[in-house]
């Protein structure tokens, strides 16, 4: 239980903005309960990872401490904000990096639409990011004539079939593998029309896929899992490998962050990174 | 030792016997249970849905209903009563600025105990069939739920005592850990959500083979044992202080869906 009291909820207004869907969660659940197919779907995906993630955490014998340490240095972040994010700015900055203030979502997407019209194009490859899910940076990319291409498998997934990412660390939870066969015959370009929905043979149309649009991209934009303020640095945390390719080979890297990512120092990050091993879902 | 009787108000209401089940476990080792007439319901509700400033008064109702009353502990059959006395109280009273009843609070929630964590922890209880006399000889599996787990750390606790009861035989539960989809007012407000969890819960616990599912919170207990009556199953739900309390004189009987307990030995 939570020792901080935020207040009640306001009212959410469906359909606006990103934070809330498009109709409340018992209409929808009322709904989507009868679509067997997805509780199906859910039922198997839900419980692999469930198993998965109760095997990392039976290896960590500090488990619980190193959840109360991680949920101890958020607070602290929070009780000094001002302080870290001056210092990060500081540090960062020394070390080549621009930072840009954006006091909400409309400023934040103006500024990155800027930085890549500055680079002259119009495609840009991303890291999975939920603080751009949460302001709607593709979509508006999209008005302003700029293609953003989704690079995790997942989001990749749930991009192409023109859906929404259904849980924030696994995006495409509700997709079957036949189904993911049947999004990439429909919308992958020069995709074999022969595809199974083998997962290997899958993996491999998406890497095929991808790999034309990390050689090609000049710009390229992430969210951020952590920053450390002392050290004036970014962290990413993903398993496909292709978070490590938007980082190192576009030429510009855009970080769309919260404020609230910040840890003070690398000592933290590590015991962040520990928790990382076993996220709710085990995915990581 | 004097322990002090909270009986929830989901056991007052439809699990009078789960009460007086605890009282004679307590007593069968000697102890003297006394209970706080004051008390009345600890506001999770409330809490849990929000209504922080209309918690104050359900708070300041347990903590005077308790504080007069002379006691080493106090003991409630109920995982998530406990932690909102133990978890919660003291937090409405601090968010809602008042320091006084934060502190009164928390001396109370200090000398509060689920069951399981008092028989095991404070009274030394590590087998129901020789220090309780328990005895039950049924075929059960048992289904932790998510507040004595999560909020209390019960651990294994309720399980542990429910394998030393003589007689009984305990088969593990597929997604134990998994919740039955009750969450109080949640099955409530998102009822088709909670009766798709119950489905999963209740096939989990079919699966089994067990005549009988236990738990440590009457609540959960209740959702559960309405969705197996509604699939028409002949599998029923049973607290463990039901079992514990449970002896070869005064066998609680299982009768379809409803259990009928002999008197309760003392």
């Amino acid at each position: 239980m939570s020792t901080t009291y935020l207040g009640m909820p306001t009212l959410p207004v469906f359909g606006q903005g990103n934070l809330n869907a498009t109709e409340s969660f018992p209409s929808a659940a009322k709904r989507e309960l009868g679509n067997a197919q997805l509780r199906a779907n859910l039922g198997h995906a839900t419980h692999t990872i469930r198993d998965k993630r109760l095997r990392v955490v039976g290896e960590l014998p500090d488990w619980e401490d190193l959840r109360s340490a991680g949920s101890a240095t958020k607070e602290a972040v929070m009780a000094q904000l001002p302080e870290l994010l001056e210092q990060f700015e500081k540090n960062f900055t020394a070390r080549g990096g621009i930072i840009h203030w954006a006091r909400d979502a409309a400023e934040a997407n103006e500024i990155v639409r800027g930085l890549i019209r500055e680079q002259g194009v119009d495609e840009v490859v991303k890291v999975k990011s939920m603080a751009t899910q949460e302001i709607g940076l593709n979509e508006y990319l999209e008005e302003q004539g700029i293609a953003a291409y989704e690079t995790d498998l997942a989001e990749l997934i749930v991009q192409l079939d023109h859906d929404k990412p259904s849980h924030i660390l696994v995006p495409a939870i509700h997709k079957n593998r036949t189904q993911v066969r049947d999004i990439f015959l429909r919308e992958m370009p020069g995709v074999d029309p022969d595809l199974t929905d083998n997962p290997a043979k899958l993996a491999e149309a998406a890497r095929a896929h991808l790999r034309r649009k990390f050689l090609s991209a000049k710009v390229a934009i992430s969210g951020a899992n952590f920053a450390i303020a002392d050290a004036g640095t970014l962290a990413v945390v993903e398993s496909e490998g292709n978070g490590r390719m938007c980082l190192t080979l576009p030429e510009t890297l855009i970080t769309v962050m919260g404020v609230e990512k910040l840890l003070p120092s690398w000592q933290d990050l590590k015991c962040s990174c520990s928790c990382c091993r076993a996220p709710p879902p085990g995915s990581g | 030792m004097k322990i002090a009787l909270f009986a929830t108000c989901i056991v007052d209401a439809m699990y009078p016997r789960t009460a007086r089940a605890t009282v004679a476990i307590l007593e069968r080792l000697g102890h003297e249970v006394v209970f706080p007439a004051g008390q009345a319901c600890c506001g999770q509700m409330h809490v849990n849905s929000g209504y922080l400033p209309e918690a104050v008064p359900v708070v300041r109702n347990h903590v005077e209903a308790f504080e007069p009353q002379e006691y080493d502990v106090a003991v409630a059959p109920s995982g998530s009563c406990v932690a909102s006395v133990k978890h919660q109280h003291a937090m409405v009273a601090r968010s809602c600025g008042d320091a006084a009843l934060e502190a009164r609070a928390e001396a109370v929630g200090a000398k509060t105990y689920e069951l399981s964590a008092l028989l095991t922890d404070v009274l030394g209880v590590t087998n129901a069939a020789e220090q309780l006399g328990s005895w039950f000889p049924h075929n059960v599996t048992y289904h932790p739920s998510c507040h004595g787990m999560r909020l209390l750390r019960l651990g294994d606790r309720q399980l542990n005592l429910l394998q030393t009861v003589g007689g009984i035989t305990v088969q593990p539960l597929p997604e134990a850990d998994q919740c039955c989809g009750f969450g109080g007012t949640f099955s409530m407000k998102n009822a088709d959500v909670s009766t798709a969890m119950l489905d999963d819960k209740t096939a989990n616990i079919t699966a089994t083979g067990a005549e009988l599912c236990s738990g440590g919170d009457a609540s959960c207990l209740l959702h559960i044992g309405g969705g197996l009556s509604r699939q028409g199953s002949s599998v029923t739900t049973l607290h463990f202080a039901d079992i514990l309390a449970s002896t070869r004189e005064n066998p609680v009987s299982v009768t379809g869906d409803v259990l009928v307990g002999g008197k309760v030995s003392r």
